[in-house]
């Protein structure tokens, strides 16, 4: 469960305006509970990194590698190529094509192949091992081993076995970077900030998106068909939105209108983000219906709709705490700053004893 | 979750049957990827590769075959790592009839004429008329009903017009898809096997990761590992030997074959079958060089500066004229009716045949030799024409069918990954390393122990044959 960003702006003010010692602004407030909600995310992975080399337990609840792995697998994902090059011979490979990784890419972790019989996973090496691996006879790359040059955000793939290659060839496991927090508002009767919970990067309630399909298709049984994006079969995306119900409408065998649900605007979209919708739920479509989202169709314009810390409520004491410890610097007190961090160390030293 | 994933009847038939609803002009049978994966050559001549044949109602299908003519097209996809094949099969549309339009003059009778024109390529006509008049010869392809084609030769004015007609396969016809029999014998024998695809699958789950011995291994360095585990397998463990069947041309020699890494025996089969071994010899030997020399014994040179060198080996060529008998000892009915067999020669005297039997010479099966300048089996001349079965090692690489482990190995192979990983990575405990080399032995040793495959009956039976008791 994602921590509240009201809940946390309110704690803070709470524990600020003890004494009346300051304010924090929401424009201030926003800036750093992005940069705290990074500063928590990358300590993740050093933390999870410590905790394999530590002694570990089965013990339900009480595994720390769990715990940590729980907090970041929200920002796992698995997409497909977001471009890819033009297939071209190299020594004795032919059709080898570089693939580009997937645009919102934070940190990779495995890419499978799956233009390969069981999708085998593809060994990562730098051009030098490259050339030493194929030297041999013996460790060169085949089909069921294939091996891939990962240079300027884009793996090369050998043997290239694909003579016409798509994007879906690849498969990318990686994590994603979280989205910003924002605590939204409107301005009240009397001038005060009144918090919005509306999400951000939604889309346009109610709005029909059919101008947005890249890829219709044909053949599809006519009827109106709901999709929600991450829920239903065959309704996935390569962006890191979520909760965005579409109702599909279909007359003439094809697609003549995608309308936005009213109320499950989804969260977490941007412009050129796809929803890719298969014949799992179209039925008899001849191809996957693509929807490339534009600006238009996303909701963001409207400055007061919030945007949720995406890592979960157990790291909220920490999130306050580092924001306490930031707002202690722009309120220029050090009582603050130290109390934070006193905090934050003995917190620290829990966890890690 | 069982490992079989065929269904009894693709394992025993290898083959999927496909019976269409209607008459249809092209049918698609998706070909199931639990079976052996089907091959096809577009080519598909005589001796192309592919390892299926296709029926209609039990009638082997080519697209030479009336009334049919079937075309195949094999499509192979992989999407998300599944495998798909589907086979096409399309009546083609054939020229069945041909009438002129426009006579010509001058043609000869009774040859083959060529034609050009229309949609197709290949149709020629048997002329019966010097107007360019005939029948069909060759009917070619890709025409099309109404074409009109022109006869080359004469004056080069008859046409024709064709009439095609294109035969689906009848609705209700049982179209059987059929692996041909190595194909299906391979499959046969698949379940006493693993690959070395799963081999390096199995070994990376269960040995490699978070709180084992081998935290992270490089995938290729385990391909590296299990190869070279194989390689050595097959020398002395696995039962990897291969024989071929063959028959000794009059040149006494034959190539090694393409995968040959050593031999294990060489045997001349007589006509009841039975085999007799063919020793190597040590009497010869094939140089490996044969340089021309000039009067004073210097090698002599081309104008390029290099050694000029003899197509033949004398050596090679006098073992090859030689009677063996002189050198076995073996009396023909002409020596034995010799009434001076028995006087004295120098060379009755030699290699041991009168006095003191040599067993290594004095036997009369032939030898052989490997010339290594040639890459040749090299075989003594009473060899010749004889049937042998050359039974070889290879290395368990040189085809991708090969690349498989037997399951009574699987484990000696993982002892022998985790062994050549540890002792090869760094801080890893001598005493861990030592553990891993004993279970590799160990492992080994069970391997080679069940693939020696000793069965308590036929031990006994054989001892029995050495007069020994043996209860049991």
């Amino acid at each position: 469960m994602a921590i509240n960003v009201n809940t946390v702006y309110t704690t803070v003010l709470s524990i600020l305006n003890k004494e009346q010692r300051g304010y924090m602004t929401p424009a201030e407030f926003n800036r750093i509970a992005t940069q705290v909600q990074l500063e928590v995310f990358e300590k993740f992975f050093e933390d999870y990194n410590q905790y394999t080399r530590m002694p570990k337990t089965d013990v339900e609840f009480a595994s720390r590698m769990d715990h940590i792995y729980e907090e970041f697998q929200t920002f796992m994902k698995s997409a497909n190529a977001s471009v890819i090059g033009t297939p071209s011979s190299e020594l004795s490979f032919t059709n080898v094509t570089a693939y580009s990784e997937p645009t919102d890419t934070h940190r990779m972790g495995s890419i499978l192949y799956n233009a390969s019989v069981n999708r085998p996973e593809i060994e990562l090496v730098n051009k030098r091992e490259f050339t030493q691996q194929i030297l041999s006879p013996l460790t060169k790359p085949t089909i069921n081993f294939p091996i891939g040059v990962y240079q300027q955000n884009k793996v090369t793939v050998y043997p290239g076995t694909v003579a016409t290659p798509t994007t879906s060839d690849v498969l990318f496991n990686y994590i994603r970077k979280p989205l910003d927090p924002k605590w939204g508002y409107i301005t009240g009767s009397v001038g005060q900030y009144v918090y919005d919970p509306n999400p951000q990067f939604s889309l346009v309630p109610s709005r029909d998106i059919i101008s947005s399909v890249s890829t219709n298709s044909t053949g599809i049984t006519n009827a109106t068909y709901a999709a929600t994006v991450g829920t239903t079969n065959g309704v996935t995306t390569d962006g890191a939105g979520t909760g965005l119900t579409l109702s599909i409408v279909v007359t003439g065998n094809t697609i003549t209108s995608v309308v936005v649900s009213s109320s499950a605007v989804g969260q977490g979209f941007k412009s050129g983000d796809s929803i890719t919708i298969t014949s799992a739920l179209l039925t008899g479509a001849n191809n996957s219906v693509i929807i490339t989202i534009q600006d238009v169709d996303i909701n963001s314009a409207n400055t007061a709709l919030s945007q949720q810390f995406e890592i979960s409520d157990s790291q909220q004491t920490e999130v306050i705490l580092e924001i306490l410890k930031y707002a202690g610097l722009v309120i220029r007190d050090p009582q603050v700053i130290q109390a934070a961090s006193q905090e934050l160390a003995q917190e620290e030293v829990n966890t890690k004893r | 979750m069982g490992l079989i994933k065929q269904t009894a009847s693709q394992y025993y038939d290898g083959e999927v049957i496909y019976t269409p609803a209607a008459a249809n002009a092209s049918n698609v049978l998706t070909w199931p990827n639990s079976m052996t994966p089907l091959i096809w050559d577009a080519t598909a001549t005589q001796t192309s590769v592919n390892n299926y044949k296709v029926y209609v109602d039990n009638v082997e299908q080519t697209k030479d075959t009336s009334p049919y003519f079937l075309t195949e097209s094999l499509s192979t996809t992989i999407v998300n790592g599944v495998q798909t094949q589907l086979l096409t099969l399309t009546s083609a549309i054939e020229v069945t009839s041909i009438a002129q339009s426009q006579a010509g003059s001058g043609y000869n009778v009774n040859v083959v004429a060529q034609t050009t024109g229309g949609n197709g390529t290949g149709l020629s006509v048997l002329t019966n008329s010097t107007d360019g008049n005939g029948t069909i010869y060759e009917a070619g392809s890709g025409y099309q009903n109404g074409d009109v084609v022109t006869v080359t030769g004469g004056n080069g004015a008859a046409q024709f017009t064709l009439t095609t007609t294109q035969t689906p396969v009848p609705a209700g016809s049982d179209i059987a898809v059929r692996l041909i029999n190595s194909s299906l014998w391979d499959n046969y024998k698949s379940y006493q096997y693993t690959s070395l695809v799963d081999v390096v699958n199995n070994f990376i789950v269960a040995y490699v990761g978070m709180d084992k011995l081998i935290s992270r291994v490089k995938r290729s360095d385990v391909v590296f590992h299990a190869k070279r585990g194989l390689q050595e397998f097959s020398y002395d463990t696995l039962r990897s030997v291969k024989s071929q069947e063959l028959t000794i041309p009059p040149s006494l020699s034959l190539v090694l074959p393409q995968d040959y890494v050593n031999y294990v025996q060489l045997s001349w089969i007589d006509r009841a079958g039975v085999k007799h071994i063919i020793y190597p010899t040590t009497l010869t030997s094939n140089p490996q060089q044969v340089p021309i020399q000039d009067d004073k014994g210097i090698p002599t040179q081309d104008i390029y500066g290099n050694n000029l060198k003899a197509t033949q080996s004398l050596t090679n060529d006098r073992w090859r004229s030689e009677n063996q008998n002189d050198l076995t000892g073996q009396f023909d009915l002409n020596a034995q009716s010799n009434p001076g067999v028995y006087d004295w020669a120098w060379w009755k005297m030699a290699y041991g045949q009168r006095y003191g039997l040599n067993p290594e010479i004095s036997q009369t099966n032939g030898w052989f030799t490997i010339d290594e300048r040639r890459g040749v089996f090299a075989f003594s001349s009473n060899l010749a024409n004889k049937l042998i079965i050359l039974e070889y090692i290879s290395d368990g690489l040189a085809y991708d069918m090969d690349s498989k482990i037997p399951k009574m190995a699987e484990q000696a192979i993982y002892m022998h990954i985790a062994y050549s990983v540890l002792s090869s990575k760094i801080n890893i405990p001598e005493y861990i390393v030592q553990r891993f080399k004993k279970d590799r032995r160990a492992q080994l040793r069970n391997a080679k122990i069940r693939l020696s495959n000793i069965k308590l009956e036929e031990f006994t039976q054989v001892m029995r044959g050495k007069s020994k008791w043996i209860k049991h």
